[in-house]
């Protein structure tokens, strides 16, 4: 490509071919970072259901799923306990993590139905200098579609081989007046199953066999209004699900452990311009989440209940108000200040637990009310210094009542080397703050954690219909807890991580694509050792092209999950995983349909687990058996 | 367990396979805009600033934020990306995507004959002074006169003699 096409006369470039705009998406954060997008078409292409889908098929990134929650890990992170609060799920600008974990659900707990989703973009590692608080080691960034891109109603029902059932109704629509109404719900219904857990395979506890217990219900509703500068949305979940890991080594194997997550949100957005220089984002969020779970407990060694408690019963809430001012100054050449603040009231945080006899009657309480109050100011500066190279300079403050102030800064150095090749250069520094929980634990001794990330990505444009990414990083995480000579846990260790990512996309004729990544990582923990759960290597490989006669399109996505260490640090051995979606491309009288197989090989593997106990049969319960193939069918009308 | 499926990625070909003369889109129509610009007269301009306004997606602002530091009439060009029409009034170009068109009305209302010149790729966009519309692999335009001189904008023979509607009158 030449570099400028201005100085060439006008009949001329009316003579010049172009290439259409349907080609590699392109990144909307403005992240100076090797930012991962996942599109609604591949939502579709590739059959996801969950974000954890979606975040299985990105570069560099794997989940783990303990049978509760799906957890997500990356570069750094990959033990279970190390998610949460550490990264950030934002919907339409909005965080919609809870506020007592801090933990953004990414299964069947989370808010967003994938139907509902235009684009997910992944920021891989820091973004306090723009979030703050728990933007610690990334950001799931999902963009919801827009009211007119439905133009009327959809249902569809879905099935799949291991008895779940879902359906979801959508109705979006662009009025007369310009405004626009988006309203779906869905509703999800898992079945229980048996489940072997070889630390459980003892003639006390069934064998190994908890009978039934994995069910699971969710709930979701999400709406949106949009007119004239403004945006009003709001979403609801609810989800039960029945824990059948036995997840404490307190508790009974082949009992029901159930639990159920609320979240809900509302947020209103107006957004404008005041004049050319300056525009302007307001938004004010209100949030809330419930958590509840009943366990029983197993008998001791006398055949008593300790205490003479039998039953567990946890109920936790949380609620919390944010409101948001941010402007857009264009005053001077070359310049784009962002600037703003931030005010977010956790005025709910409350923690009960309560112990039950074999009776039912309650023989211990325990309950907290904690809060926080976090004022933030942020502002950063998109210096052009010429054709050629950018510099982007931020920082964030964050003063919460509870801790000291806090600074988070970056700097970025981007270079346009030539039409096609950009480098993009980054030191940046985050935090997270102890949670509700920690601090619930700990009696307020709890200490905020830190990063600082150095990055140098590289996208270069080989051919129009092809992109490389590559990117090399370090992260230094620091005052995470360690045992000192005295076995307490004080706030010292620090850890490391540094890798090497790689990923080739490439677009043909008719939607027909490919991408192929590789990552490659270090990650060590505060002891200097491999870290749990971090495996060496991942490779993706995702493909998906029109079959012939154009009515059907197939999507196959291959991942492979290098070697990693349980907490018990015994190896699981790698693992290639392949799924295969095949989904009409245009509706057919309306009807459209999809057909997924899961785990196409069919192979049998582990997930490390955030359980490092041995029960009575001596096996470490420290590893999960994951599902054989699964089939998922679809099928859906849109009059 | 191990699998050749990833050797494919050894194969990075780091070479540049550029080189074709096709042009990305949003790149020339962005060119296309900077030709209207320079072709077409303004009344006396307010400003110190030729400012280029974008109502659309990222991609259109990504392409045209690469006229910035180039020069229109002797002012340095501005490119805004709006996020409401509430100081539409203040640009000079207004380029409307096509994912835009059903603000064209409004934004037809807002302006009154404010001389903004109207760009848009919109199918049937009769609002737009300049229609920019794809003829087979290439891109051509079409000028509605009346509307430029409603508005005092006068768009010079140049621009005219290239433009497909006026074009295809003269033959």
């Amino acid at each position: 490509m030449e570099g400028d096409l201005t100085s060439l006369p006008f009949e001329e470039l009316l003579q010049r071919d172009f290439v259409s705009a349907s080609r590699l998406a392109r990144q909307v954060s403005d992240a100076p970072s090797a930012v991962a997008i996942v599109t609604a078409e591949d939502i579709r292409a590739y059959g996801y259901r969950t974000l954890a889908d979606v975040i299985n098929g990105i570069r560099g990134l794997y989940t783990t799923d303990e049978r509760t929650y799906h957890f997500m890990g990356g570069r750094s992170f990959g033990d279970v306990e190390d998610y949460a609060g550490r990264v950030m799920l934002l919907i339409d600008g909005y965080v919609v993590q809870d506020n007592l974990f801090d933990q953004a659900y990414i299964d069947e707990s989370g808010l967003i139905d994938l139907e509902l989703v235009e684009r997910v973009e992944y920021v891989p590692g820091t973004g306090s200098v723009t979030y703050g608080n728990n933007a610690l080691l990334g950001i799931i960034n999902v963009v919801t579609r827009r009211a007119r891109d439905f133009d009327g109603a959809r249902v569809s029902a879905e099935v799949s081989s291991r008895g779940a059932s879902r359906q979801r109704a959508t109705w979006g629509k662009r009025l007369e007046s310009g405004a626009e109404v988006l309203l779906s719900a869905s509703t999800l219904d898992i079945d229980g199953r048996n489940l072997y857990f070889p630390a459980y395979d003892t003639p006390a506890t069934n064998f190994g066999v908890a009978e039934g217990l994995d069910g699971e219900r969710s709930q979701r509703v999400f709406g949106k209004l949009s007119w004239s500068g403004w945006t009003v949305q709001g979403g609801w979940v609810e989800r039960h699900k029945n824990v059948p890991t036995n997840p404490s080594r307190y508790t009974a194997f082949n009992t029901p452990y159930p639990t159920r997550d609320e979240t809900a949100f509302l947020g209103v957005r107006h957004e404008t311009d005041l004049g050319l220089q300056l525009s302007s984002s307001s938004s004010l969020m209100l949030g809330r989440y419930a958590y509840g779970n009943t366990r029983e407990y197993a008998l001791n060694e006398d055949g008593e209940y300790d205490e003479g408690e039998k039953y567990g019963v946890r109920d936790y809430r949380g609620g919390w108000w944010r409101l948001d001012q941010k402007f857009v100054g264009r005053w001077f050449a070359d310049h784009t200040l962002v600037f703003g603040a931030e005010i977010r009231d956790d005025h709910r945080q409350s923690f009960g637990r309560r112990f039950l006899s074999p009776g039912g009657e309650v023989t211990y309480r325990d309950d907290a009310e904690l809060s926080r109050r976090t004022f933030s100011l942020y502002v950063a500066d998109d210096y052009r210094l010429n054709e050629r190279w950018t510099l982007n300079l931020g920082m964030r403050y964050d003063d919460a009542d509870d801790l000291d102030g806090n600074l988070s800064p970056r700097a970025a150095l981007i270079w346009q080397q030539d039409s096609s090749t950009i480098w993009k250069a980054s030191y940046s520094e985050a935090f997270k703050m102890p949670n509700a929980n920690d601090r619930w634990i700990s009696d307020d001794e709890a200490v905020p954690e830190y990063v600082a990330a150095t990055e140098l990505v590289l996208q270069r444009q080989l051919a129009p219909q092809t992109r490389f990414t590559g990117s090399v990083y370090r992260y230094r995480r620091s005052d995470l807890l360690i045992e000192n000579a005295e076995g307490e846990a004080v706030p010292e260790g620090t850890s490391r991580a540094h890798g090497v990512e790689a990923e080739i996309e490439h677009l043909w004729e008719r939607g027909a694509r490919a991408r192929a990544s590789l990552a490659w990582q270090r990650s060590r923990d505060v002891h200097g050792r491999d870290a749990i759960n971090s495996p060496d290597l991942l490779g993706k490989l995702n493909f998906t092209f029109l079959l012939p006669g154009e009515a059907l399109r197939a999507g196959f996505e291959a991942q492979y999950l290098g070697p990693r260490l349980t907490r018990a640090r015994r190896e699981l051995g790698g693992v290639t995983l392949a799924n295969l979606t095949l989904s009409t491309e245009r509706n057919w009288h309306g009807l459209f349909a999809s057909l997924s197989v899961r785990n196409l090989l069919d192979r049998r593997y582990e997930t490390v687990s955030g359980l490092d106990w041995a029960p009575a049969s001596g096996i470490m319960h420290d590893g999960l058996r994951m599902d054989g193939r699964t089939v998922w069918l679809q099928i859906g009308f849109q009059p | 367990m191990r699998t050749p499926l990833f050797a494919l990625l050894c194969l990075l070909p780091l070479a540049s396979g550029v080189g074709a003369e096709a042009v990305p889109e949003h790149e020339l129509k962005a060119t296309y805009i900077y030709n209207f610009a320079a072709l077409t007269q303004w009344p006396p301009l307010p400003g110190e600033s030729f400012n280029i306004c974008v109502l659309g997606g990222a991609d259109p602002v990504v392409a045209m934020e690469r006229l910035e530091g180039k020069t229109v009439h002797g002012r340095g060009v501005v490119v805004v990306p709006l996020r409401s029409l509430a100081a539409v009034r203040e640009c000079q170009v207004l380029y409307v995507a096509e994912e835009e068109a059903s603000s064209l009305a409004q934004v037809e209302r807002l302006l009154g004959d404010a001389p903004v010149l109207i760009v848009s790729d919109a199918p049937g966009a009769q609002e737009a002074a300049i229609r920019i519309v794809p003829e087979g692999s290439r891109l051509a335009f079409e000028v509605d006169v009346e509307r430029c001189r409603r508005v005092g904008l006068r768009p010079g023979a140049a621009l005219l003699g290239l433009a497909r509607n006026l074009r295809r009158a003269v033959n």
